[in-house]
Protein backbone atom coordinates (compact mmCIF):
# COMPACT_ATOMS: atom_id res chain seq x y z
CA UNK A 1 0.00 0.00 0.00
CA UNK A 2 2.59 2.17 0.75
CA UNK A 3 5.93 2.34 -1.29
CA UNK A 4 9.13 4.24 -0.23
CA UNK A 5 11.71 3.82 -3.30
CA UNK A 6 14.83 5.13 -2.58
CA UNK A 7 13.58 8.10 -0.08
CA UNK A 8 16.01 11.18 0.87
CA UNK A 9 15.44 14.30 2.80
CA UNK A 10 18.24 16.94 3.36
CA UNK A 11 17.06 19.99 5.78
CA UNK A 12 18.95 22.96 4.51
CA UNK A 13 19.57 26.26 7.36
CA UNK A 14 21.22 29.01 5.40
CA UNK A 15 21.10 31.18 8.78
CA UNK A 16 23.59 31.97 11.07
CA UNK A 17 25.86 29.64 8.62
CA UNK A 18 25.02 27.23 6.57
CA UNK A 19 24.03 23.66 7.73
CA UNK A 20 22.86 20.89 5.25
CA UNK A 21 21.31 18.05 7.77
CA UNK A 22 20.38 14.73 5.98
CA UNK A 23 17.56 13.37 8.00
CA UNK A 24 16.45 10.69 5.55
CA UNK A 25 19.21 8.79 3.12
CA UNK A 26 18.38 6.17 0.53
CA UNK A 27 15.09 4.62 2.26
CA UNK A 28 13.48 2.09 0.24
CA UNK A 29 10.43 -0.12 2.21
CA UNK A 30 6.80 -1.31 0.95
CA UNK A 31 3.85 -1.52 3.79
CA UNK A 32 1.61 -4.43 2.29
CA UNK A 33 -2.47 -3.95 3.63
CA UNK A 34 -3.10 -6.39 6.20
CA UNK A 35 0.13 -5.71 7.96
CA UNK A 36 0.97 -4.00 11.11
CA UNK A 37 4.47 -2.48 10.40
CA UNK A 38 6.27 -0.83 13.54
CA UNK A 39 9.09 1.52 12.81
CA UNK A 40 11.64 2.34 15.71
CA UNK A 41 14.65 4.25 15.80
CA UNK A 42 16.61 6.43 18.09
CA UNK A 43 15.82 10.32 18.64
CA UNK A 44 16.50 12.07 15.86
CA UNK A 45 16.69 8.76 13.26
CA UNK A 46 14.41 10.75 10.67
CA UNK A 47 11.09 8.69 11.89
CA UNK A 48 8.91 12.11 11.95
CA UNK A 49 10.37 13.43 8.56
CA UNK A 50 9.03 9.56 7.08
CA UNK A 51 6.01 10.06 8.30
CA UNK A 52 5.68 13.46 7.21
CA UNK A 53 6.61 11.90 3.83
CA UNK A 54 3.95 9.88 3.64
CA UNK A 55 1.47 12.36 4.32
CA UNK A 56 2.84 14.49 1.72
CA UNK A 57 3.62 17.12 4.28
CA UNK A 58 7.31 17.42 3.01
CA UNK A 59 8.48 16.43 -0.82
CA UNK A 60 11.31 14.03 -0.76
CA UNK A 61 14.74 15.65 -1.67
CA UNK A 62 15.27 12.48 -3.78
CA UNK A 63 13.22 9.28 -4.41
CA UNK A 64 9.44 8.32 -4.27
CA UNK A 65 6.53 8.14 -1.89
CA UNK A 66 3.84 6.59 -3.38
CA UNK A 67 0.09 5.29 -1.62
CA UNK A 68 -1.78 2.87 -4.25
CA UNK A 69 0.25 4.17 -6.51
CA UNK A 70 -0.37 8.02 -6.21
CA UNK A 71 1.73 10.63 -4.62
CA UNK A 72 0.35 11.16 -0.83
CA UNK A 73 -1.68 13.96 -1.12
CA UNK A 74 -3.30 12.79 -4.53
CA UNK A 75 -4.02 9.84 -2.07
CA UNK A 76 -5.37 11.63 1.22
CA UNK A 77 -7.00 14.18 -0.37
CA UNK A 78 -9.42 11.33 -1.74
CA UNK A 79 -9.27 8.48 0.59
CA UNK A 80 -7.97 10.22 4.06
CA UNK A 81 -5.87 8.52 6.19
CA UNK A 82 -6.26 7.50 10.04
CA UNK A 83 -3.24 9.84 11.62
CA UNK A 84 -1.70 10.78 14.88
CA UNK A 85 0.97 13.02 15.06
CA UNK A 86 3.84 12.72 17.62
CA UNK A 87 2.69 15.72 19.35
CA UNK A 88 -0.84 16.39 19.35
CA UNK A 89 -1.58 20.14 17.97
CA UNK A 90 -5.24 20.76 18.84
CA UNK A 91 -6.44 24.51 18.54
CA UNK A 92 -6.31 25.05 23.10
CA UNK A 93 -9.87 26.48 22.24
CA UNK A 94 -11.70 23.71 20.90
CA UNK A 95 -13.60 21.53 23.05
CA UNK A 96 -12.97 17.37 23.05
CA UNK A 97 -16.90 17.28 21.46
CA UNK A 98 -16.31 20.23 18.89
CA UNK A 99 -12.31 18.99 18.19
CA UNK A 100 -14.60 15.80 16.62
CA UNK A 101 -17.35 17.04 15.52
CA UNK A 102 -14.81 19.31 13.27
CA UNK A 103 -12.71 16.49 12.54
CA UNK A 104 -15.60 14.11 11.51
CA UNK A 105 -16.67 16.74 9.19
CA UNK A 106 -13.55 16.79 7.04
CA UNK A 107 -13.44 13.28 7.33
CA UNK A 108 -16.41 12.93 4.83
CA UNK A 109 -19.21 11.93 8.44
CA UNK A 110 -22.49 12.60 6.58
CA UNK A 111 -24.46 15.28 8.84
CA UNK A 112 -26.90 13.44 10.13
CA UNK A 113 -24.59 10.59 11.42
CA UNK A 114 -21.97 12.78 12.70
CA UNK A 115 -23.24 13.32 16.47
CA UNK A 116 -23.56 9.41 16.58
CA UNK A 117 -19.88 9.02 14.74
CA UNK A 118 -18.65 11.68 17.61
CA UNK A 119 -20.30 10.07 20.67
CA UNK A 120 -18.81 6.90 19.41
CA UNK A 121 -15.48 7.87 18.79
CA UNK A 122 -15.59 9.40 22.34
CA UNK A 123 -16.92 6.14 24.63
CA UNK A 124 -14.69 4.21 22.24
CA UNK A 125 -11.54 6.22 23.55
CA UNK A 126 -13.11 6.76 27.38
CA UNK A 127 -13.39 10.21 26.66
CA UNK A 128 -16.91 10.87 27.72
CA UNK A 129 -16.31 12.69 31.16
CA UNK A 130 -14.16 15.13 29.01
CA UNK A 131 -16.65 15.71 26.41
CA UNK A 132 -16.97 19.47 27.58
CA UNK A 133 -13.53 20.09 28.23
CA UNK A 134 -11.28 22.11 26.30
CA UNK A 135 -8.40 20.86 24.61
CA UNK A 136 -5.99 22.82 26.69
CA UNK A 137 -7.55 21.47 30.07
CA UNK A 138 -6.98 18.54 29.23
CA UNK A 139 -4.23 16.23 30.43
CA UNK A 140 -1.02 14.58 28.98
CA UNK A 141 -2.88 11.79 28.47
CA UNK A 142 -6.29 12.87 28.03
CA UNK A 143 -5.33 14.78 25.26
CA UNK A 144 -3.24 11.95 23.92
CA UNK A 145 -6.65 9.39 23.55
CA UNK A 146 -8.39 12.93 21.73
CA UNK A 147 -5.36 12.52 19.39
CA UNK A 148 -6.08 9.04 18.86
CA UNK A 149 -10.08 9.55 18.47
CA UNK A 150 -9.81 12.08 16.01
CA UNK A 151 -7.39 9.53 13.91
CA UNK A 152 -10.25 6.84 14.15
CA UNK A 153 -13.53 8.92 14.00
CA UNK A 154 -13.69 7.62 10.73
CA UNK A 155 -12.66 3.71 9.34
CA UNK A 156 -9.43 4.56 6.93
CA UNK A 157 -7.88 1.72 4.86
CA UNK A 158 -3.97 3.13 6.18
CA UNK A 159 -3.19 4.22 9.80
CA UNK A 160 0.44 6.33 10.49
CA UNK A 161 0.27 6.31 14.36
CA UNK A 162 3.19 8.67 15.63
CA UNK A 163 4.05 7.67 19.36
CA UNK A 164 0.60 6.56 19.69
CA UNK A 165 1.05 5.05 23.30
CA UNK A 166 3.21 8.03 24.36
CA UNK A 167 1.80 9.68 27.93
CA UNK A 168 -0.75 6.76 28.28
CA UNK A 169 -1.30 5.08 31.50
CA UNK A 170 -0.96 1.31 31.59
CA UNK A 171 -4.64 0.47 31.45
CA UNK A 172 -4.76 2.62 28.15
CA UNK A 173 -1.38 1.31 26.90
CA UNK A 174 -2.95 -2.34 26.99
CA UNK A 175 -6.86 -0.48 25.72
CA UNK A 176 -4.38 0.43 22.50
CA UNK A 177 -3.03 -2.66 21.80
CA UNK A 178 -6.92 -4.52 21.79
CA UNK A 179 -7.84 -1.52 19.52
CA UNK A 180 -4.70 -2.80 16.95
CA UNK A 181 -6.15 -5.88 17.09
CA UNK A 182 -9.84 -4.59 16.54
CA UNK A 183 -8.20 -2.42 13.69
CA UNK A 184 -6.14 -5.12 11.58
CA UNK A 185 -8.08 -6.26 8.53
CA UNK A 186 -7.03 -7.80 5.11
CA UNK A 187 -7.67 -4.32 3.70
CA UNK A 188 -5.95 -2.72 5.98
CA UNK A 189 -2.22 -0.97 6.57
CA UNK A 190 -1.52 0.27 9.68
CA UNK A 191 2.30 1.67 10.77
CA UNK A 192 2.77 2.42 14.28
CA UNK A 193 6.27 4.69 15.29
CA UNK A 194 7.25 4.08 18.56
CA UNK A 195 10.28 4.31 21.01
CA UNK A 196 8.35 1.85 22.97
CA UNK A 197 9.93 -2.06 21.81
CA UNK A 198 8.23 -3.84 23.94
CA UNK A 199 4.92 -2.34 22.53
CA UNK A 200 6.05 -2.50 18.85
CA UNK A 201 6.94 -6.35 19.34
CA UNK A 202 3.06 -6.72 21.09
CA UNK A 203 1.42 -5.16 18.09
CA UNK A 204 3.41 -5.43 14.99
CA UNK A 205 4.07 -8.15 12.37
CA UNK A 206 7.49 -6.58 11.34
CA UNK A 207 9.47 -3.80 12.45
CA UNK A 208 11.40 -1.26 10.83
CA UNK A 209 14.66 -0.14 12.32
CA UNK A 210 16.09 2.93 11.06
CA UNK A 211 19.02 5.15 12.31
CA UNK A 212 20.66 8.27 11.06
CA UNK A 213 17.71 8.24 8.14
CA UNK A 214 19.14 4.60 7.16
CA UNK A 215 16.94 1.62 7.31
CA UNK A 216 19.39 -0.83 9.09
CA UNK A 217 17.00 -3.71 9.21
CA UNK A 218 13.51 -4.90 9.22
CA UNK A 219 12.46 -7.54 12.14
CA UNK A 220 9.56 -10.20 12.06
CA UNK A 221 8.38 -10.06 15.20
CA UNK A 222 7.11 -13.19 17.08
CA UNK A 223 3.45 -12.56 16.21
CA UNK A 224 5.06 -12.04 12.93
CA UNK A 225 5.95 -15.68 12.68
CA UNK A 226 9.78 -14.85 13.73
CA UNK A 227 11.26 -16.45 16.26
CA UNK A 228 12.31 -14.71 19.83
CA UNK A 229 14.46 -17.88 20.56
CA UNK A 230 16.86 -17.42 17.80
CA UNK A 231 17.47 -14.00 18.36
CA UNK A 232 18.28 -13.66 22.26
CA UNK A 233 21.39 -14.18 23.56
CA UNK A 234 22.08 -12.78 26.48
CA UNK A 235 19.85 -13.68 29.41
CA UNK A 236 19.50 -12.64 33.26
CA UNK A 237 19.76 -15.21 35.85
CA UNK A 238 18.65 -14.56 39.42
CA UNK A 239 19.70 -17.03 42.46
CA UNK A 240 18.70 -18.54 45.65
CA UNK A 241 21.98 -19.89 46.13
CA UNK A 242 25.16 -20.69 44.46
CA UNK A 243 26.23 -17.62 42.65
CA UNK A 244 29.87 -18.95 43.16
CA UNK A 245 29.23 -21.48 40.31
CA UNK A 246 28.26 -18.95 37.46
CA UNK A 247 31.52 -18.16 36.15
CA UNK A 248 31.98 -22.10 35.51
CA UNK A 249 29.02 -22.62 34.12
CA UNK A 250 28.69 -19.89 31.49
CA UNK A 251 32.07 -18.73 30.02
CA UNK A 252 30.65 -14.82 29.54
CA UNK A 253 28.97 -13.96 32.39
CA UNK A 254 28.91 -10.77 34.57
CA UNK A 255 27.16 -9.84 37.78
CA UNK A 256 24.56 -7.40 37.93
CA UNK A 257 24.09 -7.53 41.63
CA UNK A 258 24.93 -10.19 44.56
CA UNK A 259 22.71 -12.99 42.89
CA UNK A 260 21.95 -11.85 39.71
CA UNK A 261 24.22 -12.43 36.72
CA UNK A 262 24.12 -11.38 32.71
CA UNK A 263 25.12 -14.24 30.93
CA UNK A 264 25.34 -14.79 26.72
CA UNK A 265 25.34 -17.47 25.17
CA UNK A 266 25.68 -18.57 21.46
CA UNK A 267 21.71 -20.01 21.23
CA UNK A 268 19.06 -21.79 23.72
CA UNK A 269 20.76 -25.52 23.58
CA UNK A 270 23.62 -23.46 24.86
CA UNK A 271 21.73 -21.88 27.72
CA UNK A 272 20.51 -25.20 28.90
CA UNK A 273 23.89 -26.67 29.16
CA UNK A 274 24.85 -24.02 31.15
CA UNK A 275 21.99 -24.04 33.10
CA UNK A 276 22.34 -27.94 33.52
CA UNK A 277 25.97 -27.17 34.88
CA UNK A 278 25.27 -24.77 37.05
CA UNK A 279 22.34 -26.90 38.51
CA UNK A 280 24.26 -29.58 39.07
CA UNK A 281 27.05 -27.56 40.83
CA UNK A 282 24.10 -26.83 43.59
CA UNK A 283 23.23 -23.47 42.58
CA UNK A 284 19.37 -22.91 42.67
CA UNK A 285 18.04 -20.64 39.98
CA UNK A 286 14.95 -18.49 40.79
CA UNK A 287 14.64 -16.62 37.36
CA UNK A 288 16.01 -17.00 33.79
CA UNK A 289 14.76 -14.29 31.49
CA UNK A 290 16.17 -12.98 28.54
CA UNK A 291 18.32 -9.90 29.17
CA UNK A 292 16.64 -8.01 26.30
CA UNK A 293 13.44 -8.69 24.23
CA UNK A 294 14.76 -10.25 20.81
CA UNK A 295 13.60 -6.99 19.64
CA UNK A 296 15.48 -4.44 21.74
CA UNK A 297 18.67 -6.82 20.74
CA UNK A 298 18.27 -6.56 17.29
CA UNK A 299 17.30 -2.50 18.01
CA UNK A 300 20.88 -2.30 19.68
CA UNK A 301 22.55 -4.48 17.22
CA UNK A 302 21.24 -2.29 14.74
CA UNK A 303 21.83 0.74 15.99
CA UNK A 304 25.39 0.19 17.27
CA UNK A 305 26.13 -1.57 14.56
CA UNK A 306 25.91 1.86 12.61
CA UNK A 307 28.53 3.97 15.30
CA UNK B 1 -14.02 10.10 -1.20
CA UNK B 2 -13.03 14.12 -1.19
CA UNK B 3 -15.26 16.00 1.49
CA UNK B 4 -16.93 18.89 0.31
CA UNK B 5 -15.18 22.10 1.93
CA UNK B 6 -18.49 23.76 2.22
CA UNK B 7 -19.84 21.66 5.42
CA UNK B 8 -17.12 23.33 7.03
CA UNK B 9 -18.49 26.52 6.58
CA UNK B 10 -20.15 27.00 10.04
CA UNK B 11 -16.25 26.15 11.70
CA UNK B 12 -14.69 28.71 9.72
CA UNK B 13 -17.72 30.69 10.43
CA UNK B 14 -17.36 30.50 14.47
CA UNK B 15 -13.90 30.72 14.48
CA UNK B 16 -14.29 33.88 12.44
CA UNK B 17 -16.55 35.34 15.01
CA UNK B 18 -14.28 34.64 18.17
CA UNK B 19 -11.21 34.82 16.93
CA UNK B 20 -11.38 37.92 14.73
CA UNK B 21 -14.60 39.48 14.77
CA UNK B 22 -14.80 40.80 17.95
CA UNK B 23 -11.43 41.77 18.30
CA UNK B 24 -12.87 44.01 14.73
CA UNK B 25 -15.65 45.02 15.76
CA UNK B 26 -13.69 46.28 19.29
CA UNK B 27 -11.24 48.59 17.08
CA UNK B 28 -14.52 49.72 14.98
CA UNK B 29 -16.52 50.87 17.68
CA UNK B 30 -13.16 52.85 19.07
CA UNK B 31 -13.03 54.50 15.98
CA UNK B 32 -16.40 55.54 16.11
CA UNK B 33 -16.14 56.83 19.33
CA UNK B 34 -12.98 58.78 18.65
CA UNK B 35 -14.18 60.31 16.03
CA UNK B 36 -17.47 60.98 17.57
CA UNK B 37 -15.63 62.56 20.76
CA UNK B 38 -13.32 64.60 18.25
CA UNK B 39 -16.25 65.71 15.81
CA UNK B 40 -18.45 66.90 18.52
CA UNK B 41 -15.83 68.33 19.83
CA UNK B 42 -14.67 70.55 17.75
CA UNK B 43 -18.72 70.98 16.40
CA UNK B 44 -19.26 72.31 19.97
CA UNK B 45 -23.25 73.16 20.68
CA UNK B 46 -24.11 72.89 16.79
CA UNK B 47 -23.91 69.97 14.22
CA UNK B 48 -21.44 68.02 13.23
CA UNK B 49 -20.25 69.93 9.85
CA UNK B 50 -21.14 66.90 7.37
CA UNK B 51 -18.74 67.75 4.51
CA UNK B 52 -15.87 67.86 7.14
CA UNK B 53 -17.05 64.44 8.63
CA UNK B 54 -17.53 62.92 4.86
CA UNK B 55 -13.44 63.84 4.51
CA UNK B 56 -12.39 62.68 8.07
CA UNK B 57 -14.46 59.09 6.94
CA UNK B 58 -12.52 59.15 4.25
CA UNK B 59 -9.17 58.99 5.43
CA UNK B 60 -10.58 56.56 8.22
CA UNK B 61 -11.91 54.30 5.65
CA UNK B 62 -8.63 53.51 4.45
CA UNK B 63 -7.61 52.60 7.85
CA UNK B 64 -10.46 50.48 8.93
CA UNK B 65 -9.95 49.05 5.35
CA UNK B 66 -6.46 48.08 6.04
CA UNK B 67 -6.89 47.27 10.11
CA UNK B 68 -9.98 44.89 9.27
CA UNK B 69 -8.41 43.52 6.25
CA UNK B 70 -5.17 42.73 8.42
CA UNK B 71 -7.27 41.17 11.37
CA UNK B 72 -9.11 39.33 9.08
CA UNK B 73 -5.99 37.19 7.26
CA UNK B 74 -3.57 37.38 9.98
CA UNK B 75 -2.43 34.05 10.39
CA UNK B 76 -4.91 32.54 8.54
CA UNK B 77 -2.89 29.81 6.85
CA UNK B 78 0.75 30.61 8.85
CA UNK B 79 -0.79 29.79 11.95
CA UNK B 80 -1.96 26.08 11.38
CA UNK B 81 1.58 25.77 10.14
CA UNK B 82 3.18 27.64 12.94
CA UNK B 83 1.34 24.86 15.58
CA UNK B 84 1.09 22.06 13.35
CA UNK B 85 -2.59 22.13 14.04
CA UNK B 86 -2.44 21.38 10.12
CA UNK B 87 -1.18 17.55 10.92
CA UNK B 88 -4.62 16.10 11.66
CA UNK B 89 -6.85 18.66 9.70
CA UNK B 90 -5.22 17.75 6.25
CA UNK B 91 -4.77 13.67 7.10
CA UNK B 92 -8.74 13.96 6.27
CA UNK B 93 -9.78 14.04 2.52
CA UNK B 94 -10.21 17.68 1.90
CA UNK B 95 -8.52 19.75 0.04
CA UNK B 96 -5.96 22.24 1.43
CA UNK B 97 -6.13 24.47 -1.20
CA UNK B 98 -10.55 24.88 -1.07
CA UNK B 99 -10.23 24.82 2.86
CA UNK B 100 -8.11 27.88 2.89
CA UNK B 101 -10.05 29.57 0.05
CA UNK B 102 -13.12 29.07 2.29
CA UNK B 103 -11.31 30.18 5.19
CA UNK B 104 -10.79 33.65 2.90
CA UNK B 105 -14.27 33.61 1.70
CA UNK B 106 -16.04 33.70 5.19
CA UNK B 107 -13.19 36.57 6.44
CA UNK B 108 -14.24 38.49 3.48
CA UNK B 109 -17.83 38.33 4.56
CA UNK B 110 -17.00 38.66 8.34
CA UNK B 111 -15.20 41.68 7.23
CA UNK B 112 -17.84 43.00 5.13
CA UNK B 113 -20.40 42.88 8.60
CA UNK B 114 -17.74 44.40 10.43
CA UNK B 115 -17.03 47.25 7.96
CA UNK B 116 -21.40 47.79 7.60
CA UNK B 117 -21.60 47.75 11.74
CA UNK B 118 -18.47 50.82 11.69
CA UNK B 119 -20.15 52.74 8.73
CA UNK B 120 -23.78 52.41 10.49
CA UNK B 121 -22.23 53.50 13.96
CA UNK B 122 -20.59 56.72 12.46
CA UNK B 123 -23.85 57.36 10.64
CA UNK B 124 -26.27 56.98 13.82
CA UNK B 125 -23.66 58.45 16.61
CA UNK B 126 -21.00 61.13 14.36
CA UNK B 127 -22.74 62.44 11.41
CA UNK B 128 -25.17 61.31 8.99
CA UNK B 129 -23.21 60.17 6.10
CA UNK B 130 -24.79 57.48 4.43
CA UNK B 131 -22.51 56.17 1.20
CA UNK B 132 -24.14 52.73 -0.15
CA UNK B 133 -20.63 52.83 -1.85
CA UNK B 134 -18.59 53.13 1.12
CA UNK B 135 -19.46 49.27 1.80
CA UNK B 136 -18.12 48.06 -1.77
CA UNK B 137 -15.30 50.21 -1.37
CA UNK B 138 -14.74 48.43 1.48
CA UNK B 139 -15.14 45.21 0.14
CA UNK B 140 -12.76 45.95 -2.31
CA UNK B 141 -10.33 47.07 -0.29
CA UNK B 142 -10.46 44.30 1.52
CA UNK B 143 -9.65 42.12 -1.46
CA UNK B 144 -6.70 43.98 -2.22
CA UNK B 145 -5.00 43.75 1.47
CA UNK B 146 -6.33 40.28 2.53
CA UNK B 147 -5.25 38.99 -0.68
CA UNK B 148 -2.00 40.06 -0.65
CA UNK B 149 -1.82 39.23 3.26
CA UNK B 150 -2.87 35.59 2.10
CA UNK B 151 -0.34 35.37 -0.40
CA UNK B 152 1.95 36.14 2.68
CA UNK B 153 0.62 34.31 5.44
CA UNK B 154 1.55 30.87 2.77
CA UNK B 155 5.26 32.01 2.38
CA UNK B 156 6.01 33.52 5.57
CA UNK B 157 5.29 32.71 9.68
CA UNK B 158 5.18 36.73 10.17
CA UNK B 159 2.41 37.43 7.48
CA UNK B 160 1.07 40.47 9.40
CA UNK B 161 4.65 42.18 9.84
CA UNK B 162 5.32 41.54 6.50
CA UNK B 163 1.98 42.90 5.06
CA UNK B 164 2.61 46.10 7.01
CA UNK B 165 6.15 46.56 6.28
CA UNK B 166 4.86 46.05 2.28
CA UNK B 167 1.92 48.57 2.49
CA UNK B 168 4.38 51.09 4.33
CA UNK B 169 7.13 50.77 1.90
CA UNK B 170 4.75 51.01 -1.10
CA UNK B 171 3.23 54.16 0.44
CA UNK B 172 6.54 55.77 1.16
CA UNK B 173 7.90 55.05 -2.55
CA UNK B 174 5.29 55.94 -3.88
CA UNK B 175 5.75 59.49 -2.09
CA UNK B 176 9.39 59.75 -3.31
CA UNK B 177 9.10 58.51 -6.68
CA UNK B 178 5.97 59.28 -8.29
CA UNK B 179 5.53 57.57 -11.53
CA UNK B 180 5.28 60.48 -13.56
CA UNK B 181 8.83 62.10 -12.58
CA UNK B 182 10.51 58.48 -12.53
CA UNK B 183 9.93 56.34 -15.65
CA UNK B 184 11.63 53.49 -14.43
CA UNK B 185 10.34 53.38 -10.79
CA UNK B 186 7.08 52.87 -12.85
CA UNK B 187 7.26 49.52 -13.81
CA UNK B 188 8.41 48.35 -10.49
CA UNK B 189 5.43 50.38 -8.56
CA UNK B 190 3.31 48.33 -11.20
CA UNK B 191 4.17 45.07 -9.35
CA UNK B 192 3.52 47.01 -5.66
CA UNK B 193 0.17 47.32 -3.80
CA UNK B 194 -1.68 49.98 -5.40
CA UNK B 195 -1.56 52.74 -1.75
CA UNK B 196 -2.15 55.39 -3.76
CA UNK B 197 -5.37 54.52 -5.15
CA UNK B 198 -7.05 54.13 -1.55
CA UNK B 199 -7.46 57.62 0.00
CA UNK B 200 -9.42 59.29 -3.64
CA UNK B 201 -11.68 56.17 -4.54
CA UNK B 202 -13.03 56.67 -0.64
CA UNK B 203 -13.38 60.30 -1.23
CA UNK B 204 -15.06 59.88 -4.29
CA UNK B 205 -17.35 57.07 -3.00
CA UNK B 206 -17.95 58.77 -0.16
CA UNK B 207 -18.81 62.31 -2.48
CA UNK B 208 -20.92 60.26 -4.82
CA UNK B 209 -18.92 60.78 -7.43
CA UNK B 210 -17.64 58.83 -9.95
CA UNK B 211 -14.72 55.76 -9.75
CA UNK B 212 -12.94 54.86 -12.39
CA UNK B 213 -13.23 51.66 -13.49
CA UNK B 214 -9.40 51.05 -14.30
CA UNK B 215 -8.82 51.91 -10.75
CA UNK B 216 -11.02 49.35 -9.39
CA UNK B 217 -10.07 46.99 -11.70
CA UNK B 218 -6.69 47.60 -10.66
CA UNK B 219 -7.07 47.33 -6.64
CA UNK B 220 -9.02 44.52 -6.81
CA UNK B 221 -7.36 42.94 -9.23
CA UNK B 222 -3.94 43.40 -7.12
CA UNK B 223 -5.63 41.03 -4.38
CA UNK B 224 -7.05 38.45 -6.75
CA UNK B 225 -4.03 37.94 -8.24
CA UNK B 226 -1.80 37.82 -4.97
CA UNK B 227 -4.95 35.60 -3.53
CA UNK B 228 -4.70 32.84 -6.88
CA UNK B 229 -1.22 33.04 -6.31
CA UNK B 230 -1.51 32.09 -2.59
CA UNK B 231 -3.84 29.01 -3.41
CA UNK B 232 -1.48 27.99 -5.85
CA UNK B 233 1.51 27.96 -3.52
CA UNK B 234 -0.33 26.44 -0.59
CA UNK B 235 -1.87 23.42 -2.36
CA UNK B 236 2.47 22.87 -4.19
CA UNK B 237 3.94 24.50 -1.00
CA UNK B 238 5.28 21.70 1.48
CA UNK B 239 2.93 22.24 4.98
CA UNK B 240 5.41 20.75 6.94
CA UNK B 241 8.36 22.67 5.31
Amino acid sequence: MIELAGVSKVYHSYLPRPRHVTAVRDFTLRVSRGEVLGLAGPNGAGKSTLIAMMLGYLEPGEGSVRIDGVRPRAYIERHGVGYMSELVAIPPRWTVESALARYATLDGVAPADRAACVGASIDRLGLGEHRGKRAKQLSKGNLQRLGLAQALVREHDLLILDEPTHGLDPVWTQRFRELVDAWRAPTRAILIASHNLDELERVADRVAIIDRGRLQRVVETRRGGGSAAAIATRYRLTLADGALHVAGAFPVSRALARDEFEVEVADVRALNAGLARLLSSGAMVTEVAPAYSALEQQFRDAVAGDE
Amino acid sequence: MRTPVTRYLRWHAADFIVERGLPLLIVNTLFVVQLAVMLRVKAGDGPVDRAAATIVLSSLLGVVGFTGAMIAVNGIVSNDRKHGYFRFLFAKPVSVAAYYALAFVVSAAGMLVCGAAFLGGFARYVAPVVAPGALLFLMMYFVAVGGLGFLLSVVTRYDWIALGAIWVATQLARDAFPAERYAAAKALLLLLPPTHLVQPMSLAVLRGEHVGALDGIWLVGYGVAAFVLGVILVRRRSLAA
